[in-house]
């Protein structure tokens, strides 16, 4: 199976059940919606896909290989890359060399000897790949400012070209939206089409930003309190009925 | 076993005072978030305000004592909370950077005041003798130990019991909920500052009678509290108490055993030491959690000094370094030790600027390094060149070791780890023959370069600037490769780096290695320069101060080394003024902790000037809205 | 009368609010509603003093009381009750309720929040970090009643909840608008909150996209507006 598969997901912090039981597919070359009220466990579902909780039960897999028990850096170097909702940003460094590390930090990886010294071809790569995401992300204009004394707006797309110029196969966006504007929002949805149908990248997108979602996902899950309630295309979701009762509780006394 | 009583009545006691100074640090640090390295400084402000009002002005004891509590108590600990309010929303290197600067601060103001030997404390308490079974017990032993047990359990009532404690144990669960309780968080902050503070004075003033007043010691002494606080996991109380005991215990029981090996000699002061470490490494992962940090972003200010500029800069460095021979005179000597002073502050940099690795055991790789040198090219008589090189190698293992709390703590935590470590070593390694040796000294050897004599000071003068220039063409080539990005990238956000693929443990390993090498290399020249060195020379105080002194020499990769070296010991001998020169650490202090505070993001003078501005045209909308709220049609409920 | 003129508020550079105004009369319930992320946590987070907005005012009763601590808003009956759970997870259930009320006599708070949630009189000595959800938000929300508040803020107090307490907490709100108090609230039980509601307002993306009466508001493009397209 080509992309991120997600089986039976469980997380339980102490007594709470942030995820339970979740059950997700999101293809190569497809942009799927992970949407849910405030609290329903999206960005946790990522950090157990990327390693950083450790769910209680439930399988992980990329490409069909498990990644459940692989480290955090392991689980990257197959081919998961991530954003973050609050934006870990490397902020003293220019923006060129964040899209830089995004390639180099796979490259140095878990070898001390390429932590310092490169391979020879990899320089050329590095620099063909940060050229080209930059480009991309229509952010050559800014390549020498400092990261962190960008706009809100300039900063998310730093972080998705530090990830596009990463190897990675699969990227799970969390909330990359969150502080743009409508036009920076669209913008934004221009590039991840693009990167969807130039590389064929998967894209799980967890966001707020409903016109983002329903324009861009062919296939949106709905998770609420953790559990998963509803997938379907965005059509359906926005008819369905118990989607409505999660996001309004009309019915829910 | 009556053997043992003696020693159990030494521990309990001393350890009595650990436990009561470090019930005051862990009620400040999980208040404020704030964990306060200077609390020593205040225990040897209040044994010498006790000492000034008693001995010096003849006031009685019992209101010299109770001037002292409300001094340390409504004055520092005011102080402190202005401190903490002011460090709020700063980086942990920040506020270690502060608190360390106010203890180097507080501690030059006392040697700078009463000299730097040890006065004679007299004792206040009755020192009658009576027997408990057949073992002597000191009167004013069962009153300090009193006094500190009655002290926290009285603490620990007063947080159960009154609204006020209450309110202190609600402001650690959540301070902004307190505020929207309708309690000034503030005002919760400082009541626990102050008995904090009154605590360390009150540990301080039952501590000197037994060590004497020595500014040093003083400070260091309660520094143990770290090793009680540790086993107290810094947030239980009567823990935190429980471990000053063992604390106390183990150190005094050790001195019976280890007074037979001369080798172990340094074991009983390192007791607290060994614990903070032990219990920092090894507990639990998430056993230990740090408070107030809060992801503040860095807003970069890199120098953006065109490449001519630098160039122009470096090469009319190097001419002024070239040319010093024939301005310093005298003081050229002064000059190499500068040298290798930036060498270790470019090495130190690598660590905590580069990489945000906030160390504190900087001294002790080039104590190392010095050591290492003088037994392989003075004892083994190993080559110049190859020993200096080894010298630095065999430091890597040692940074190496440093680096494994680096992999399981970060931030304070790895402050307070690293700064043990270096006591530890300090105490209990130093004396070894494998280091200094039971003498504390070993000599080393000038290189020996055929017609160019390196005996003389301007010989071993260009030996000392081509290896620190070489020295710092390899930090620099470090800083600018991949290996500097990943570092640089490692201190903005190890998550983002490891979700890019890189171990950063591995990269850590790397960091501290690579710093190990350079301070060792600066120490081992060091050594060959002064020809005999000791232990004195690298004291775990000194990694302090280098700290502070790196913090407010700006941010330069190259400049900031050399400015730091250059007010670290050039600068002193230039002035004559003795006075001066005495209160420099206290201007280090000062300044550090200045620089710390500026350096929140929090602090936007902008901001302010534009919320002044705005204030103005207040009233002009309040007509506007309540013209709205009519209009939306709100008067009481349907 | 608590009333946000023309705020634009924020985390550091990031700009979450931009020219709210938003007026609670005195005596009425005003429901804010808004998808995930519109701004609405950031409003009541203006409104009782947490957060300082970037420019813009906070009036109460035609005060200005921009950039008034916390504190001293509660101190003129502003009371908010955050969103998770608002308890001292480390004290018992006695000391919330004194620490919560700290104007309040001792002895009239807990009888209060005993006549509000009588299932807290059975729990006075409990650790509160040990509760149960529910009783841990009537903890919380317990607070609106034991001072004398009169703009109480509400964050999302039925997230989370079972059904049945979700309706002992709806029963709660409506007693305390009865007793006369101001209500802001952000509720995503939109219906239920709708239904007791005076006057509305939607935010979208930092910015007010409705204010009127419930009646004027339709349900369908609430929705529409949280999985939909623009409203």
């Amino acid at each position: 199976m080509n992309g991120l598969e997600i089986r039976e997901m469980r997380v339980r912090f102490g007594g709470l059940t942030a995820v339970d039981g979740v059950s997700l597919t999101a293809p190569g070359g497809r942009i799927t919606g992970l949407i849910g009220p405030n609290g329903a466990g999206k960005t946790t579902i990522f950090n157990a896909c990327t390693g950083l909780v450790r769910p209680e039960s439930g399988q992980v897999r990329l490409d069909g290989e498990d990644l459940m028990g692989l480290s955090v850096p392991a689980r990257a170097r197959r081919g998961v890359g991530r954003t973050f909702q609050r934006m870990e940003l490397f902020d003293s460094l220019t923006v060129a060399e964040n899209v830089r590390l995004g390639r180099e930090a796979g490259q140095a990886g878990g070898n001390a000897v390429r932590h310092v010294v490169a391979r020879r071809s990899d320089g050329e790569q590095v620099r063909a790949v940060t050229e080209a995401t930059l480009e991309l992300c229509d952010i050559t204009h800014i390549a020498d400012r400092t990261a962190g004394a960008l706009s809100t707006g300039q900063r998310r797309l730093v972080e998705l070209a530090r990830t596009l110029a990463g190897r990675f196969s699969m990227l799970l966006l969390d909330e990359p939206s969150s502080g743009l504007d409508r036009y920076e929002t669209e913008r934004f949805a221009e590039i991840l089409r693009r990167a969807v149908a130039d590389r064929g990248l998967g894209i799980l997108l967890v966001e707020h930003d409903m016109s983002l979602v329903m324009t861009t996902c062919e296939h949106i899950y709905v998770v609420d309190f953790g559990r998963p309630i509803f997938d379907g295309t965005p059509i359906q979701v926005q008819t369905s009925e118990a989607v409505r009762a999660a996001y309004l509780g009309s019915d829910a006394a | 076993m009556r053997d043992f009583f003696p020693f159990i009545i030494a521990g309990l006691v001393t350890g009595s005072v650990y436990g009561l100074a470090a019930t005051g640090l862990v009620l400040s640090y999980q208040t404020s978030g704030i964990f306060n390295f200077g609390h020593g400084a205040i225990a040897a402000v209040g044994a010498y305000l006790f000492f000034q009002l008693r001995q010096e002005w003849g006031v009685p004891w019992p209101i010299a004592g109770v001037v002292v509590l409300v001094i340390a108590g409504l004055v520092i600990g005011y102080v402190f909370e202005r401190l903490a309010r002011g460090l709020e929303g700063t980086s942990t290197a920040a506020r270690v950077v502060a608190t360390v600067g106010v203890l180097i601060a507080i501690q030059g103001l006392l040697t700078a005041t009463y000299g730097p030997a040890a006065r004679d404390s007299r004792t206040f308490l009755p020192t009658h003798v009576f027997s408990i079974g057949g073992v002597n017990v000191g009167l004013d032993q069962v009153i300090v130990f009193l006094v500190a047990l009655g002290a926290t359990a009285a603490l620990t009532q007063y947080l159960r019991l009154t609204a006020t404690g209450s309110a202190m144990r609600a402001v650690v669960d959540d301070s902004q909920l307190l505020d929207l309780a309708g309690t000034n968080p503030t005002r919760v902050r400082r009541t626990s500052w102050a008995i904090g503070s009154a605590f360390a004075a009150l540990s301080g003033v039952l501590l000197a009678p037994a060590i004497g007043l020595d500014p040093l010691l003083l400070t260091l002494l309660v520094i143990q509290a770290f090793g009680a606080a540790a086993i107290g996991r810094f947030s239980s109380l009567p823990l935190t108490f429980g471990g000053g005991l063992v604390v106390g215990l183990i150190a005094s029981l050790s001195t019976k055993y280890v007074s037979q090996y001369q080798v172990l000699s340094g074991f009983p002061a390192a007791v607290p030491f060994i614990v903070l470490f032990v219990v920092l490494v090894f507990a639990r992962r998430g056993w230990l959690a740090e408070l107030g940090t809060s992801a503040a972003r860095k807003v970069g200010r890199r120098p953006h000094a065109s490449r001519r500029a630098r160039i122009v800069g470096v090469v009319s460095l190097i001419a002024v370094v070239a040319a010093a021979p024939f301005f310093a005179g005298p003081r050229l000597p002064v000059y190499s030790t500068a040298l290798v002073f930036v060498l270790v502050f470019a090495s130190l940099r690598l660590l905590v600027v580069t990489s945000g690795q906030v160390s504190l055991c900087h001294a002790t790789f080039a104590a190392v390094g010095a050591t290492t040198f003088a037994h392989l090219a003075g004892g083994a008589g190993l080559p110049w060149l190859l020993a200096l090189l080894l010298a630095g190698l065999l430091a890597v293992p040692v940074g190496a070791v440093v680096a494994v709390p680096a992999i399981r703590l970060s931030g304070l935590f790895l402050a307070l780890a690293t700064f043990g470590f270096g006591i530890l070593v300090e105490r209990l390694v130093f004396p070894m023959a494998i280091m200094f040796g039971k003498g504390g000294q070993v000599t080393a050897p000038r290189p020996d370069l055929g017609v160019f004599d390196t005996n003389t000071p301007k010989g071993f003068y260009y030996v000392a600037v081509v290896i620190v220039i070489l020295g710092l063409a390899g930090i620099h080539a470090a800083n600018r490769s991949r290996l500097g990005r990943l570092l640089r990238g490692m201190a903005d956000s190890p998550v983002a780096l490891a979700t890019l693929g890189t171990s950063v443990n591995i990269t850590r390993v790397i960091v501290f290695c690579l710093s190990a090498f350079f301070a060792a290399v600066a120490g081992a020249l060091f050594a060959s320069f002064s020809g005999t060195v000791g232990g004195v020379s690298f004291p775990s105080f000194l990694s302090l101060t280098l700290v502070v002194v790196l913090a407010i020499a700006g941010g330069g990769e190259l400049l900031a080394p050399v400015v730091a070296a250059v007010a670290l010991q050039i600068v002193p001998s230039y002035v004559r003024n003795a006075t001066f020169n005495d209160y420099l650490p206290v201007l280090f202090g000062v300044s550090a902790v200045a620089v710390a505070v500026l350096s929140n993001p929090r602090l936007d003078v902008d901001a302010r000037l534009r919320a002044l501005g705005t204030r103005v045209h207040w009233r002009d909308r309040t007509s506007r809205i309540a013209v709205r709220a009519r209009a939306v049609g709100a008067e009481g409920r349907p | 009368m608590l009333a946000l003129s023309h705020v634009d508020a924020g985390y550091g550079e990031t700009t979450v609010l931009r020219d709210v105004s938003l007026v609670v009369p005195v005596g009425s319930v005003v429901s804010l509603l808004g998808p995930n992320g519109a701004g609405k946590t950031t409003v009541l987070r203006v409104a009782s003093g947490v957060l300082h907005p970037a420019s813009g005012r906070l009036l109460l009763d035609g005060d200005d009381v921009t950039g008034v601590a916390p504190h001293q808003l509660v101190a003129r009956g502003v009371c908010h009750i955050p969103e998770g759970r608002g308890i001292f997870r480390s004290l018992t259930v006695r000391e919330n309720l004194l620490t919560q009320a700290p104007s309040t006599p001792p002895a009239d708070a807990l009888a209060r929040a005993v006549e509000a949630f009588p299932i807290l009189g059975e729990r006075l000595s409990q650790t509160a970090g040990t509760l149960s959800g529910g009783q841990q938000q009537m903890l919380a929300l317990a607070r609106a009643y034991t001072t004398d508040a009169r703009v109480v803020l509400l964050d999302e107090v039925s997230m989370g909840l079972a059904p049945l307490v979700v309706d002992e907490i709806f029963s709660f709100v409506e007693r305390l608008a009865a007793a006369g108090r101001s209500l802001l609230l952000v509720e995503q039980y939109v219906t239920r909150a709708l239904a007791i509601s005076d006057f509305v307002y939607l935010l979208n993306k930092g910015r007010m996209a409705f204010a009127g009466e419930p009646g004027e508001l339709d349900e369908e493009a609430v929705f529409q507006g949280y999985v939909g397209a623009s409203v």
